[in-house]
C-alpha cells in the first residue's frame, strides 16, 4: 500500500451516530453485530477527537453511542464481565438501530432512482384568480384602534427566567475510570479457580493441568501483567490484573533470559 | 345513465385538487364503500388511457401517466427543483415505507434531530402532517400527493419492497405487543 492510500483525510461531517457507525461499518465491509462493533469502537473514539466543532445538541447523542460501545468492547476483551440489564438492553437496542437505519438506507435508494424521473403532472389551474379590492363595511378608523388595542394588549410579556449553571452530571472520564474498576476487580480471581483445583484428589492429568497454569501465572506475573499475593504457606494464592492501560498493538515477545 | 365511476371521473377532473372519499360519497349521495368499489373500476379503466388515480390516506385525485412526463415538462414554463440532499432522502424513505410517522419516531430512526429537514420538505409540500389521535401535540407526518407525483407513483403501495417492509412492521409491532402482554 502506498503512503497516499494510508492517509485518509478527514472530510465527510456526519450527522449523527448511527450514520457515523455505519459508516465506519460498511467501510470495513462488516455485518452489524457484537464482534464488528467492538473492532470498530477505536475508529469512532478517533473520528470524534479529531472533530475540531462539536455542536452541543448532537454531541450528547454521540457521546451516549461512544459509551454503549464501550461497554460492548469492554465486554469482548473480558466476557466474565458483568453487565447490568439496563447495560445489556441498550447493546441490544443500538444493534436494532442500526440495522433498522441500514435498512432505510437501502429503502432511500429507490427513492433516489425514482425521484423527479417520470413525473405524474396535475391538471394546471385554468387561470390565475384576479384580485379585486373589497374592503368589509366594518373596515372603520374606530374598528381598528380597537383592534390594534386588543393586539396590544395580549402581546406576550417578556418573563425573564432565572438564569442557572447546568452542572457536568458526570464526565466521560469519570466513566472511563468506573469502566477499568470494573474491570480490574473482575479480573481478580484465586488460583485455585484460575487452574481449576476443586479441592480434593486430582488425577495425573489435572496434576498436568495445575502445573502448566502454575507457569502460565509466573510467565504472566514476570511480564507484569498481574500481581499474586499468598497469606500464609500453601495456602490460596490470590492473583489481580496490574495497571490498565490504553491497547498496545506492539507484539509482547516474552524474554527468556 | 352514468355509472359511479364516470361521475367521479368527472368530479375529479373539474375539481383538480385531490377529495377525500368521504367528501365523493357526499356530493353523490352514496356510501362511502360504493365510492371504493367505484375506483376500483376506474383504476382499472384508466390503465388503457392517458390518466392514472392517485391515491394518498383517504383522497384520491386525477394526474397525467408518468409516461407522459418528458413531454409534459417540456411545457412546464419553470424549471422543476429534482434534488434531494441525504437528509431529505432518508427522511421521504422513512415516512414513504413506516408513515403515518411521528417527528419523533423519524428521529429515532435516523439518530439525529429531524426539525429542520421536515419544516424544509413541509414547505416543498412534499410532506403533509396531521394532528396524532393519540397526543395532540405530535404531528404524524405522510407523504403528500406532490411527493407520489415526482416519483412517478399512484400510491405508497406501488413502492418497491412495500409489502415486504409493511409485514415486516406488522411483524415488530406484534412481537413488541406479545412482549408487554409477557411482562
Amino acid at each position: 500500500m502506498s503512503e497516499t492510500e494510508n492517509y485518509e483525510v478527514q472530510t465527510a461531517v456526519f450527522q449523527g451516530p448511527l450514520d457515523l457507525l455505519l459508516h465506519l461499518i460498511e467501510k470495513r465491509k462488516l455485518h452489524i453485530c457484537d464482534i464488528s462493533l467492538s473492532k470498530i469502537v477505536d475508529d469512532y473514539i478517533n473520528y470524534l477527537q479529531d472533530l475540531k466543532k462539536f455542536s452541543i445538541p448532537s454531541s450528547a447523542d454521540f457521546i451516549l453511542t461512544a459509551s454503549i460501545l464501550m461497554l460492548i468492547k469492554s465486554k469482548s476483551l473480558l466476557p466474565t464481565l458483568d453487565l447490568s440489564l439496563e447495560e445489556e438492553e441498550s447493546i441490544a437496542e443500538l444493534e436494532t438501530r442500526l440495522k433498522e437505519y441500514q435498512k432505510i438506507k437501502e429503502l432511500s435508494r429507490h427513492i433516489q432512482e425514482k425521484f423527479g424521473q417520470r413525473i405524474i403532472f396535475a391538471r394546471q389551474p385554468a387561470r390565475q384568480p384576479v384580485a379585486i379590492f373589497s374592503p368589509s363595511e366594518d373596515l372603520t378608523m374606530a374598528n381598528l384602534r380597537l383592534a390594534i388595542k386588543t393586539v396590544l394588549q395580549n402581546l406576550p410579556r417578556k418573563i425573564l427566567t432565572p438564569q442557572a449553571i447546568i452542572d457536568k452530571v458526570i464526565s466521560l472520564e469519570k466513566v472511563i475510570e468506573n469502566l477499568t474498576d470494573r474491570i480490574k476487580t473482575s479480573l481478580q480471581m484465586s488460583f485455585q479457580n484460575f487452574s481449576g483445583m476443586n479441592g480434593g484428589a486430582l488425577s495425573k492429568q489435572e496434576k498436568v493441568g495445575v502445573v502448566v497454569s502454575f507457569l502460565a501465572l509466573l510467565e504472566l506475573v514476570k511480564q507484569g501483567i498481574i500481581a499474586v499475593n499468598q497469606e500464609c504457606g500453601f495456602g490460596e494464592i490470590d492473583m489481580r490484573a496490574q495497571e490498565m492501560d490504553t491497547p498496545n498493538y506492539d507484539s509482547i515477545s516474552p524474554n527468556y533470559s | 345513465m352514468l355509472s359511479l365511476d364516470a361521475k367521479i371521473e368527472a368530479i375529479l377532473f373539474f375539481n383538480n385538487e385531490p377529495l377525500s372519499k368521504k367528501t365523493l360519497a357526499k356530493i353523490l349521495e352514496t356510501e362511502i364503500v360504493e365510492i371504493e368499489e367505484a375506483l376500483l373500476t376506474l383504476e382499472e379503466r384508466l390503465k388503457e388511457s392517458g390518466l392514472v388515480l392517485l391515491s394518498q390516506t383517504d383522497k384520491v385525485a386525477l394526474g397525467a401517466t408518468p409516461e407522459m412526463s418528458a413531454i409534459l415538462e417540456s411545457l412546464k414554463k419553470e424549471e422543476l427543483l429534482k434534488t434531494l440532499g441525504k437528509a431529505g432522502l432518508e427522511t421521504l424513505s422513512i415516512i414513504l415505507y413506516k408513515g403515518p410517522i411521528s417527528r419523533a419516531k423519524i428521529d429515532y430512526i435516523r439518530g439525529v434531530n429531524s426539525t429542520f429537514i421536515l419544516r424544509n420538505l413541509l414547505i416543498r409540500d412534499l410532506v403533509e402532517r396531521m394532528p396524532n389521535a393519540d397526543d395532540q401535540r405530535a404531528f404524524l407526518y405522510s407523504p403528500s400527493f406532490k411527493l407520489l407525483s415526482f416519483l412517478g407513483i399512484s400510491k405508497v403501495e406501488d413502492l418497491p419492497e412495500y409489502v415486504k417492509i409493511q409485514a415486516e412492521v406488522e411483524e415488530f409491532d406484534k412481537v413488541a405487543a406479545t412482549d408487554l402482554d409477557a411482562e
